[in-house]
């Protein structure tokens, strides 16, 4: 069997802007779930409000980290095949997922983990190997959520024998979604939550009548105004590696088994919840650049796609009028 | 309690109803059995309009208490048939809500959902409430900013 070689590359997305705090406002930033997270906060009730987002991260992390052996999540994928009783946590997430999964007619897949351990991402990801030896393998298509079986009264799960299953990145936007709940529930009117760059926004900032947030294309940074709702991007530039000759990526598309090959660079999208935005952007990064905007576009999501030549298109309700360069 | 057989007497036996066949005319309904218009019978001489009706009969009480048993019996069923209908109802909008297009097969409250009510109500997961941008961009730096994840 072939031998590739497998390594990091080191990261091609341009360096983001520095960002500026809005004038009323504190910016708290932690580790969780694999990333940054990054909570902007009204001065007064900052601290209280950090400690909120910090704890339903940590919590979520606990839960549902692939990487921890420890983690529900990995309990449950060591027990496939046997019904499982599960946490509300994991449960609701699983629900959402399943909902995406069916909605997107299985274009998001929350079960490919034993395909993403394959292509050797199999550990996170600030810890791949430089070097290493793996496979070269012919992927396998996935599908198999199909057979996930649920009891919403007793609260277990049963995952086929073989599957293991992966939230990814949504699992972020949900607990991105949670977080801004829980502030809410807590008296707070006005935050952003940014979990490795999927974020949502509640209210607006103060004195100010909207958010302004920069998203990337393969060279530069936009400016765009958010009044409400989230932004989430997917996308090659951080999260790839050389398998072999063969760049390999996290975005699997589920009817192949292995990374996409979509000719994008990356998909942004604004959507309501971060949920949506995070499941939308990569469905439309798998399905290419006329089929992705073709999606967007069925669904009303407004997003920017770039392509892996840096040319973008938009699809509607997206600006371009709104769109503004930001100069590093 | 004593109930007024004379009330109940007069809505069932004589609600007055007019033959189509016979406009004018009224006919009489008895409990259990219907009278209708015998053309061939002379009539008397007077004019319907002058018919007097006949003076409301009293029903046997033994009669008045089966038809109370009786409704009484449709009352539970249907009770019981309308609370189990309601029931299930409630049963599956919930399965249906959190399980989506999983597969229930344990005992009891097992369900095989195939393709569920969120994939058949256009989508819901993705359905979107319009415009999320704000009106311009203003002159200030981003605050935050989405990357690829």
């Amino acid at each position: 069997m072939e031998q590739a070689v497998l390594r990091r590359q080191p990261p091609v997305e341009p360096t983001p802007p520095d960002y500026n705090t809005p004038p009323g406002m504190l910016r708290e930033e932690f580790r969780a779930m694999g990333t940054t997270v990054s909570v902007l906060l009204p001065e007064s009730q900052a601290e209280v409000g950090a400690q909120i987002v910090r704890t339903l991260f940590s919590e979520w992390e606990q839960t549902l980290s692939r990487f921890l052996p420890e983690s529900e999540l990995s309990q449950l994928n060591q027990q496939a095949g046997t019904p499982v009783a599960v946490s509300d946590l994991l449960y609701t997430v699983l629900a959402t997922a399943l909902t995406a999964a069916q909605d997107t007619e299985g274009l998001y897949d929350p079960a490919l983990l034993d395909q993403l351990v394959q292509l050797g991402y199999n550990r996170t990801f600030d810890a791949l190997p430089v070097v290493g030896f793996d496979p070269i393998i012919p992927g396998e298509p996935g599908g198999r959520w199909r057979g996930i079986k649920v009891d919403p009264i007793r609260r277990q799960v049963t995952l086929p024998a073989g599957i293991k299953l992966d939230f990814g990145g949504i699992a972020k936007g949900i607990a991105v979604d949670a977080a801004l709940e829980r502030l809410q529930q807590s008296g707070i009117r006005s935050a952003l939550v940014n979990g490795g760059g999927d974020l949502a926004v509640l209210g607006l900032p103060p004195a100010e009548e909207q958010w302004q947030i920069s998203v990337p294309g393969r060279e530069q940074f936009w400016k765009i105004p958010l009044h409400h709702g989230a932004v989430a991007t997917s996308g090659i530039a951080r999260r790839h590696w050389m398998q072999g000759q063969t760049l390999r990526h996290h975005l699997l598309d589920p009817r192949t088994g292995l990374p996409a090959q979509s000719g994008l660079w990356s998909v942004t999208v604004v959507t309501d919840r971060c949920e949506q935005a995070e499941v939308a952007a990569k469905v439309a990064f798998i399905l290419g650049s006329k089929s992705g905007a073709d999606f967007l576009r069925r669904h009303r999501i407004a997003g920017l796609l770039i392509h892996e030549d840096g040319t973008w298109e938009t699809v509607e309700p997206w600006n371009i009028h709104l769109m503004e360069e930001i100069i590093i | 309690m004593e109930t007024n057989l004379y009330d109940y007497d007069a809505t069932v036996q004589w609600t007055p109803q007019q033959d189509p066949l016979n406009k004018g005319r009224f006919v009489t309904v008895q409990a259990g059995q219907q009278e209708f218009p015998r053309p061939h019978k002379p009539k008397p001489p007077q004019g319907a309009v002058s018919q007097k009706p006949r003076a409301p009969e009293k029903m046997p009480k033994a009669r008045t208490l089966a038809l109370a048993r009786t409704l009484k019996r449709w009352l539970a069923v249907a009770s019981i048939v309308g609370f189990g209908t309601f029931s299930g109802l409630v049963a599956l909008h919930q399965v249906g809500t959190a399980t989506s297009q999983s597969t229930q097969t344990s005992s009891g409250s097992s369900t095989t959902s195939t393709s569920s009510s969120s994939s058949q109500n256009s989508n819901s997961f993705l359905n979107q409430g319009g415009n999320n941008f704000g009106t311009s961009s203003s002159s200030s730096t981003a605050a935050s900013g989405t990357h690829t994840s």
